[in-house]
């Protein structure tokens, strides 16, 4: 079967644990990394089909991470969700630039509306 | 005064002609002697000499003062049109002068410039903040000083576009370099003296140094924005393990603690609502929220607002009637728009009798627009109608009717439609129902 993948990357944990189990549930084969520099590293090495991406991380953030991955090949092609707290004008202007696919407000979405959201950039 | 009034010229014509007549009326016999016979010869006809002597001193008497005054009004006008001359002159002198001195020693930054942006006649706060020489900024070229990013040199050119045409420019903020090679953020305002003048150095450019305040604005974005972070990050933990509790087929959750969950599930909610609320207002207080305006079209923003409210007014039974008339599209910040907008729809829907309609009729001339939002419902008090903007109040009747509300809605409608150069105003009855209006210009002010 061949299992779609999503690779979440977000410095808090609990919000991790959770995420993976929502698509575990959906039978998605799930990779997850704390922090931007670990996240890219798994990137490059798993090539999942979707990235959650969180910006505001230590040592690397979301912006820096999007940076590195539009100087690869695959990594310009793979569709990035950009899920954060950070909702200001700035930000989203930011990530407009950097070339993030879609941009969700964390706090905003259900569960349901992350996993429908990921999904449309399966199909 | 008085004194030198009496000491004029004309009042001195006046003495002296006076003096002049007396001595005719003195002298009158000899006079007319003199004026109407030979020497040697006899008066015959004594009452004829008297009556000519008489109409003779007359005429006399009127004219030799009116002669005077006239020749003396001449001197004088000419004597005081060059003592005016004079004057002007000299009040020109001190005039330029103190002109020199304020411009010179104006905490201000001033210079003049020609239409390709070279410098001259730098005044002192000029120097210190281009940290150059007057001989470093006669070679310096204003507009290579600016354009520091792609967004900037957008604005240059518009800059450079409005000076080419003497266009005034008014308070445009952009970074510029100095002559030391530092970044400092300014507010320039340029006034030029008509196109065809031959003048070449025909602009006067003036330079505000907000750098302080710029970076001072920063630092609060940055807590707001870090605040906003932390405070959304554990809610969020919180409401996605209730939401996948009360979701997960595997978890199965049923009965009263399904019950629960929801409850906290919907608090969870709320405290999102509130805490973007508070961040908001902590932005439009803390000066740091400034409108990014673009064209909206007031209809899709009230569509898209209404396509949101759905759900709720459907279950309440209240049904949206939407009316526009005119040109819809403004200028304006969309984001503080539909704030205020969404915060007058979902008074009206909460707040609204069952079954009823809330009419929503947006009005567009050719430069200002109105946006009502009417219901029949719960209507305000009128002892309370003074209080409806501000922050955190909630009317007696509301708090009863539902415990929801955060009191910051109305405030922030108010605020954001101020920002864009608008007002709200409203009536309203109680148990009757509320209209609110929101009216603003079609392209805000400051644009």
């Amino acid at each position: 079967m061949n299992q779609h993948s999503v690779l979440v990357i977000d410095d808090e944990e609990s919000l991790v644990n959770v995420l993976e189990r929502k698509f575990g549930d959906e039978g998605m084969t799930v990779y997850t990394a704390n922090n931007g520099r670990e996240g890219l590293e798994v990137a490059l090495r798993e090539h999942p089909d979707v990235i959650l991406l969180d910006i505001m991380m230590p040592e690397m953030d979301g912006f820096d991470v999007m940076r590195h991955l539009q100087q690869d090949e695959w990594g310009r092609t793979v569709p990035i969700i950009l899920l954060t707290n950070s909702s200001s004008i700035e930000t989203v202007a930011k990530a407009v630039h950097t070339g993030m696919s879609e941009f969700l407000v964390k706090t905003d979405m259900r569960l349901d509306d992350v996993v429908g959201r990921v999904k449309q950039h399966l199909s | 005064m008085k004194l030198e009034r009496l000491l004029s010229v004309e009042w001195l014509a006046l003495y002296i002609s006076a003096i002049l007549v007396a001595l005719l009326w003195l002298l009158g016999d000899p006079l007319a002697t003199v004026l109407f016979y030979e020497p040697g010869q006899m008066i015959v006809d004594i009452a004829l000499f008297e009556r000519a002597k008489i109409a003779i001193l007359f005429l006399l008497t009127i004219l030799v003062p009116a002669v005077a005054f006239l020749v003396a009004t001449r001197y004088d006008l000419g004597h005081r049109t060059e003592t005016i001359a004079e004057e002007m002159v000299s009040d020109l002198m001190l005039s330029r002068e103190q002109f020199r001195m304020l411009y010179e020693n104006s905490p201000m930054p001033y210079f003049l410039m020609d239409d390709a942006g070279n410098i001259r006649k730098p005044n002192r706060a000029a120097l210190r903040f281009l940290e150059g020489t007057e001989d470093q900024c006669s070679i310096a070229n204003f507009f290579s000083m600016l354009a520091e990013d792609e967004q900037a040199i957008e604005a240059m050119s518009l800059l450079r576009a409005k000076v080419d045409h003497a266009v005034p420019v008014s308070r445009e903020e952009m970074p510029m370099r100095t002559l030391q090679n530092n970044v400092r953020q300014v507010q320039i305002s340029i006034y030029s003296l008509e196109k065809k003048s031959p003048i070449p150095f025909k602009h006067l450019v003036t330079l505000v140094d907000i750098t302080a305040e710029r970076e001072s604005e920063q630092v609060k974005t940055d807590f707001l924005l870090l605040a906003s972070h932390q405070l959304r990050t554990p809610l969020t933990t919180i409401k996605w393990y209730v939401d996948y509790l009360l979701t997960s087929k595997q978890m199965n959750v049923q009965g009263e603690v399904r019950e629960y969950l929801e409850q906290v599930y919907m608090g969870s909610e709320r405290m999102v609502d509130l805490i973007t609320t508070l961040l908001t207002v902590s932005r439009i207080e803390m000066g740091t929220l400034a409108p990014e305006y673009t064209q909206v079209s007031v209809k899709e923003v009230v569509q898209d607002i209404l396509q949101e409210l759905n759900p709720g007014m459907t279950k309440k039974g209240v049904t949206p009637v939407l009316r526009v008339v005119g040109d819809d599209v403004v200028v304006t910040d969309r984001t503080m728009i539909r704030i205020a907008i969404h915060n007058l729809l979902t008074n009206a829907m909460k707040y609204s009798h069952p079954d009823s309609a809330i009419r929503i009729e947006a009005n567009f001339g050719s430069s200002a627009g109105t946006i009502t939002v009417a219901d029949r419902g719960l209507g305000i008090p009128l002892s309370e109608q003074d209080n409806i903007f501000t922050k955190l109040f909630r009317a007696t009747n509301a708090r009863s009717y539902s415990t929801n509300g955060t009191g910051l809605g109305l405030y922030l409608t108010k605020s954001f439609v101020e920002k864009l150069g608008g007002t709200v105003d409203f009536s309203s009855e109680e148990n009757v129902g509320t209209s609110f209006t929101i009216t603003m210009p079609r392209i805000a002010a400051e644009a």
